[in-house]
């Protein structure tokens, strides 16, 4: 677990990156989230991506994007 | 919302239930168009090989073909990777799958197609086709794959190991590691650890529709579709990008289906039906026999699957370690992703290490089947659960209620559940008359075994119409598994407070409906559902306008309560108000697009009772009960008939199904007269249970049930053959001569 700054998906996956070079690559293709990819904020799945806002004490998650059969 | 519903609970008969029992309904071989050509694929005997010449030169010469195609036949534009609804892949492995290029990586990996007057010409012309290989050596299992010699299926495939491109040249497309606390700390704090192997062998989905598609690329450009599918746009969508067309060139007419599992979210024939129509300028039909099903589609993943735990004295787990090695089959994208986020999600473990291979083998490349992935993991967790029970003296239930996740427990793939079922699915199992009914009788046991998805949300729309005499026409775009036509409508029925019978609901093509993900998942009740609700509500808002008008007052002083509108003592029914529309305005019609958030996962679990023939290893399920916490049964037979689909296909992963493979690849039982899945001849009714933990994240608490339900019976059943044979069974299935083996081996230590 990692502290990060940012109000965004987007601006955490900035701030990671300045914390540990390499990490947007792995998230982002093209400025992205990669599809193979989810975002969850707070156990809860987000469908606005890169888009969501986050609170000051928000958990992020990027786990694999699953759906099913 | 009230909690005392009108409609939800209740079971109306399904709006396409006539149609279904008369034979009316329209399935993709059913559809007629005129000029309908018939087509053909010819398929690779050989597991890998390289294609060093295709000569279709007497199949075009045979009377009544009318046009040949190969792989070379797709534009032949620079690869890229794409996104079609299951992960980033190569455009060249989909196009690959479709129609090889290069290598054949399966027996059944299709080569060419041929269209002609009918099929008989098409299979005979096909057979003309004289192909050039050059026979490779093929690997079938993920450990032998992983081996470092391992010959390659793709040259250019390279593991991506803990998120970062390693560069090195294997089968393994992805190795990925989910780390909490520390593991080894864990099992140092543990009295009991057990460590086992397990080995899962390749199933099918076993779905009764053979694949299908009709496929007119008309003289306007648009391309025309008509096909057996769980998702119209993900069809759309990927025969676009394969053949280079925007999607708008594109509609897909969704046909009622015939079962899917999973197994028909992935595209086989469209792309093909496609490029022989262009060739030929008239509709061509491919119909996929069930060898070629077998052989040509999606089965899911066989696995190697290593599980370690660790508990302390008083029943408290405190270290789980496993290691998920999964067959993807020819291209990568085995569902080793879900497989690890399931295999401890049951149990709030504090200390847990998970390591997950995607691993490419020559065999058909796999597709989703019904909570992808879990049910592999479940077989070996919920083996080990029970025998660390067993050490600890403790009743199954209570051992696994001492540690089951509860909402706040943290998940080893890092989030905390939100509010879930686990603890009451494992109390109704500990409640329920059969977990505490005798067993009586020689060789029978008793197992129990419990399991999770996570479902899905993704994206559903839908509008509804209001007709003059009060019914709706409520138009949607998923698929009908299931009775998910009704279980929609009915939704939208107790929004508007109409009965269920005056929605008419309607699955609609690609161009008449905005974007719907797919029928799977166990998304639909819930997503395509929700957006019926919001609708529904657009509706009554508008109704509530419309009643403000002829009222002549403000529509915030109209309330509308189960089919009433009112205001100042003013009241008009729905159908009152829906006659007079035309006088306050026009039509009505609600519309809604919805990418809900708050997903709501299941627990399901499984109480199985056995005998097992001492003379022949064969296991008979004397009894059996499911048990899922559906949220909110909006249709409870629609629900119960999820429980029992897949608790009986769970059963037969357990007991029968398997690929048999020959050591050079090929399917040795593609028939369903050899691979073996229940029939109703085979098996007790299956009891069930539902229980209700309202999902806050839907308007009526709904949580999918389609999937969970298929991953504890095989733990269940292993975990029953051990109190009935007193022998663990790591292989599935657990067939006659498997159990005899483990008894025999057992008789002589």
């Amino acid at each position: 677990m990692v502290e990060v700054e940012g109000t965004t998906v987007r601006e955490i996956i900035d701030s990671l990156e300045k914390q540990h070079s390499g990490m947007a690559e792995r998230l982002l293709d093209q400025g992205r989230l990669r599809p193979n990819i989810s975002v969850a904020i707070d156990g809860v799945v987000t469908p606005f991506g890169l888009l969501e806002e986050v609170e000051p004490q928000s958990e992020i998650h990027f786990v694999h994007a699953i759906a099913g059969g | 919302m009230s909690e005392q519903y009108k409609i939800l609970g209740t079971r109306p008969i399904r709006h396409d239930g006539v149609d279904k029992v008369t034979g009316r309904a329209l399935y993709g071989a059913d559809f007629q168009i005129a000029g309908l050509l018939e087509a053909a694929i010819l398929r690779s005997p050989h597991a890998h090989a390289r294609i060093l010449k295709i000569d279709t030169r007497k199949a075009h010469a045979l009377p009544g073909v009318k046009a040949v195609v190969t792989a070379a036949d797709f534009p032949q534009s620079p690869d890229r990777i794409v996104d079609l609804g299951e992960g980033e892949t190569p455009l060249s492995y989909i196009r690959g799958n479709v129609l090889a290029s290069g290598k054949t990586l399966y027996k059944g990996h299709a080569v060419a197609a041929v269209a002609a007057v009918n099929v008989h010409v098409a299979q005979e012309a096909a057979s003309l086709i004289e192909v050039e290989y050059e026979e490779l050596p093929c690997v079938l299992t993920a450990p032998d794959a992983m081996r470092p010699d391992a010959p390659l299926l793709h040259a250019d495939l390279k593991t991506t190991e803990f998120g970062e491109q390693t560069g090195r040249a294997s089968n393994v497309a992805e190795h990925f590691r989910h780390l909490l606390g520390d593991v080894e700390k864990g099992f140092a704090d543990a009295d009991h650890v057990v460590e086992r192997e397990f080995h899962t062998a390749t199933v099918h989905q076993g779905y009764i529709e053979p694949h299908n598609a009709t496929v007119l690329w008309n003289q306007d450009g648009r391309v025309l579709v008509w096909t057996s599918t769980q998702g119209a746009f993900v069809v759309r969508d990927t025969v676009a990008c394969m053949l280079d067309l925007p999607v708008s060139q594109v509609r897909v007419t969704p046909m009622e289906i015939g079962g899917g599992f999973g197994g028909k979210i992935p595209v086989y024939l469209e792309p093909v039906a496609a490029l022989l129509s262009k060739k030929t300028g008239r509709p061509v039909r491919i119909v996929m026999t069930r060898q070629e099903v077998f052989e040509g589609t999606g089965p899911t993943p066989g696995s190697f699957i290593r599980v370690k735990m660790g508990v302390r004295g008083d029943g408290r787990m405190v270290a789980a370690q496993a290691h998920l090695a999964y067959e993807a089959g020819a291209y990568p994208g085995a569902m080793v992703g879900p497989g690890g986020m399931c295999v401890f999600a049951a149990y709030d473990i504090g200390n847990v290490v998970i390591d997950g291979f995607d691993v490419v083998v020559n065999k058909p490349s796999t597709a989703a089947y019904r909570a992808p992935g879990a049910t592999n993991a479940a077989f070996a967790t919920e083996s080990v659960v029970d025998e660390l029970a067993e050490i600890l003296g403790m009743d199954p239930i209570e051992f696994r209620l001492k540690n089951a996740a509860r909402e706040g427990t943290r998940r080893a793939d890092g989030p905390k559940f939100p509010r879930i079922g686990c603890v009451e699915v494992l109390e109704a199992i500990k409640a329920h008359p059969h977990y505490s009914a005798p067993l009586e009788g020689p060789h029978r046991g008793r197992g129990v075994a419990i399991g999770f998805w996570f479902n899905a949300g993704l994206q559903s729309s839908c509008t509804i119409s209001v007709n003059a005499d009060g019914s709706v026409v409520l138009v949607e775009g998923s698929t009908d598994i299931g009775g998910t036509r009704t279980s929609i409508a009915m939704q939208a029925a107790e929004v508007l407070g109409i009965p269920a019978e005056k929605v008419q609901p309607s699955v609609a093509d690609t161009d008449s409906v905005g974007y719907t993900a797919v029928t799977g998942g166990s998304r639909t009740t819930f997503a395509t559902g929700f957006a019926a609700c919001e609708a529904a509500n657009d509706v009554i808002r508008q109704m509530k306008e419309r009643a403000a008008r002829l009222w002549q007052t403000g529509a915030g002083s109209v309330e509308a309560d189960a089919g009433v509108f009112r205001s100042n003592g003013n009241s008009l029914s729905f159908a009152e108000l829906a006659a007079r529309l035309g006088e306050t305005g026009g039509p009505v019609i609600g519309r809604a697009a919805v990418h809900p958030r708050a997903v709501g996962g299941s627990f399901s679990g499984c109480i199985a009772d056995v005998e097992v023939d001492q003379e022949t290893g064969k296991v008979s399920i004397l009894r059996f009960t499911s048990i899922q916490d559906a949220g909110k049964a909006i249709h409870p037979s629609y629900v119960e008939g999820q429980m029992q689909g897949g608790s009986v296909q769970g059963i037969g992963w357990a007991l029968n199904e398997e690929y048999y493979m020959s050591d050079r690849g090929a399917m040795m039982n593609s028939s369903l007269l050899d691979y073996r899945m229940p029939t109703s001849l085979d098996l007790p009714m299956i009891d069930t249970h539902i229980v209700e933990v309202p999902n806050p994240g839907h308007p009526f608490g709904v949580r999918g049930v389609g999937e969970a339900n298929i991953v504890p019976p095989p733990a269940a059943i292993a975990n029953a053959i051990y109190r009935a044979a007193g022998v663990r069974l790591n292989r599935l299935p657990m067939k006659p001569m498997a159990v005899m083996q483990a008894i025999w081996s057992a008789r002589k230590a």
